[in-house]
């Protein structure tokens, strides 16, 4: 057994949940006998099942109220949406100062005198849709999930007015399901509606952490950029690195080239 | 090591506990789901392996290793073949027991845990519920999907990202840690 073989087949969360063979349980103790760096790996993964027990334990119950379908993935558009906001970064002539990274708790870059001239506040508002990937229920679906399934069908042709009105019916059926809310946001946002945009992720943030929480974020800060609302945009894209999840490199390249477009008000 | 123990080098000694006490009482908690007798049967494989290496019973000494973990398997066997109400009947010499309860060694895994429950709460909400659900809970991605109503790729994506951020921070703030000791220590501002 090699180190690639154990992070490459997840060997050390198999051995401590008892689930690999006795073959692949004896090679794989022979080999972090050996190896600190997989044991390192073992303590960390014994260390996490430890402190995610005993918060179970101690504090509420982690699994959140997901009820609802949020099937899709959303990576390869956040992929481009960041290639197109940081083309200026790379443009930028040599003894440019370097991109660096941006904390939380790091102060907002600032517009200097000198600063080069970056992207527009357009091209930094522009928006991709988040791709979605239909489900195949079993059983039958409610009503909202049948209308959302049909809005969501629309959406993926792109057909963003047709698609609102479904998620909009959808939405009144079950208005406590943040996957409709979110898409019905971003529909509105991609057919240049901003402002109703800013509504209706709003509601979906409000609905508490989901899946769709730090997505949510992120699209109302393009709400708010589209409506030239820059502090506002600023708050969201500083709660979507906060969570800390996929759109955190691109919440962070919008941060820093945020100010060259549009200074921060004061 | 192994010539250095035969030949009565104390500090040898004191490497060898470090070195393998932590792995030799996870391996015996993971065989037999139990801390208490992890403690136990741990300090056990650590005196019967010294034994041996005082005695010059390694003959490979490059198999130190394989050495330890064959001792523990032994010991291990042993345990469940002669049942476990009669496990702790050998008393370890003082002098052992202090190797095994190495202070130093504690002191460091209590502060691995407290990077790890860092590392965990910088985490957002859903990625720890994944891992909470895999770790704790032993669900399967698929299981975990149906769940949380997500694909069992999103969920498998989601999850090995969240251990390599842990992972990668807790490496990340014990270099740092490491750092600034060493800077500490030379009298060097970091």
């Amino acid at each position: 057994m090699t180190c690639d073989d154990v992070i490459q087949a997840e060997i050390c969360e198999k051995y401590l949940q008892g689930q690999l063979s006795e073959g692949e349980r004896d090679s794989f103790e022979e080999h972090y006998f050996e190896c600190g760096r997989c044991f390192g790996l073992l303590q960390t993964y014994q260390d996490m099942k430890a402190e995610l027990s005993s918060t179970r334990e101690s504090g509420p119950k982690e699994a959140p109220a997901w009820t609802s379908i949020r099937r899709w993935t959303w990576l390869p558009a956040a992929a481009v949406v960041l290639l197109a906001a940081s083309m200026w970064v790379f443009r930028r002539p040599p003894n440019s100062p370097t991109t660096t990274e941006v904390r939380p708790s790091d102060p907002l870059p600032t517009t200097s005198p000198s600063a080069p001239p970056g992207p527009s506040l357009e091209l930094l508002a522009r928006v991709e849709p988040p791709p979605y990937e239909a489900v195949r229920l079993r059983g039958a679906a409610d009503e909202a999930t049948a209308r959302f399934g049909e809005a969501m069908t629309q959406y993926q042709r792109g057909e963003y007015r047709a698609a609102i009105e479904g998620l909009r019916e959808a939405a009144a059926l079950d208005p406590e399901a943040p996957h409709i809310l979110f898409f019905l946001g971003v529909s509105e946002l991609l057919d240049g509606r901003p402002g109703a945009a800013i509504d209706d992720l709003g509601k979906a943030i409000a609905l508490g952490d989901s899946a769709y929480l730090e997505e949510a974020h992120f699209f109302l800060a393009k709400a708010y950029l589209q409506e030239r609302r820059i502090e506002d945009a600023y708050r969201e894209l500083e709660s979507t690195i906060r969570l800390g999840g996929e759109r955190e490199a691109e919440a962070r390249g919008l941060l820093l080239q945020l100010p060259t477009a549009n200074p921060r008000p004061r | 090591m192994a010539e250095r123990i035969r030949d009565g080098d104390r500090s040898a000694e004191d490497e060898l506990a470090r070195e393998f006490s932590d792995r030799v009482r996870l391996f015996v908690h993971v065989r037999t789901r139990d801390r208490e007798v992890a403690r136990d049967l741990g300090q056990e494989i650590m005196t019967h392996a010294l034994t041996a290496l005082r005695r010059g019973q390694l003959r490979e000494t490059e198999r130190l290793a394989a050495f330890v973990y064959g001792i523990a398997k032994n010991v291990v066997n042993n345990y469940f073949r002669r049942g476990r109400d009669e496990q702790r009947a050998e008393p370890l010499s003082p002098e052992l027991v202090a190797a095994n309860d190495d202070p130093a060694t504690e002191f460091e895994n209590r502060q691995r845990q407290a990077l790890v429950r860092r590392a965990l709460a910088r985490l957002n909400r859903a990625d720890r519920t994944i891992l909470l659900l895999t770790l704790v809970d032993g669900l399967k991605p698929g299981e975990i999907a149906d769940r949380l109503g997500l694909t069992a790729e999103v969920v498998r994506v989601r999850k090995s990202r969240a251990v390599k951020k842990v992972a990668e921070e807790v490496n990340d703030m014990k270099r740092n840690r490491s750092d600034r000791h060493l800077y500490s220590r030379e009298g060097l501002a970091p």
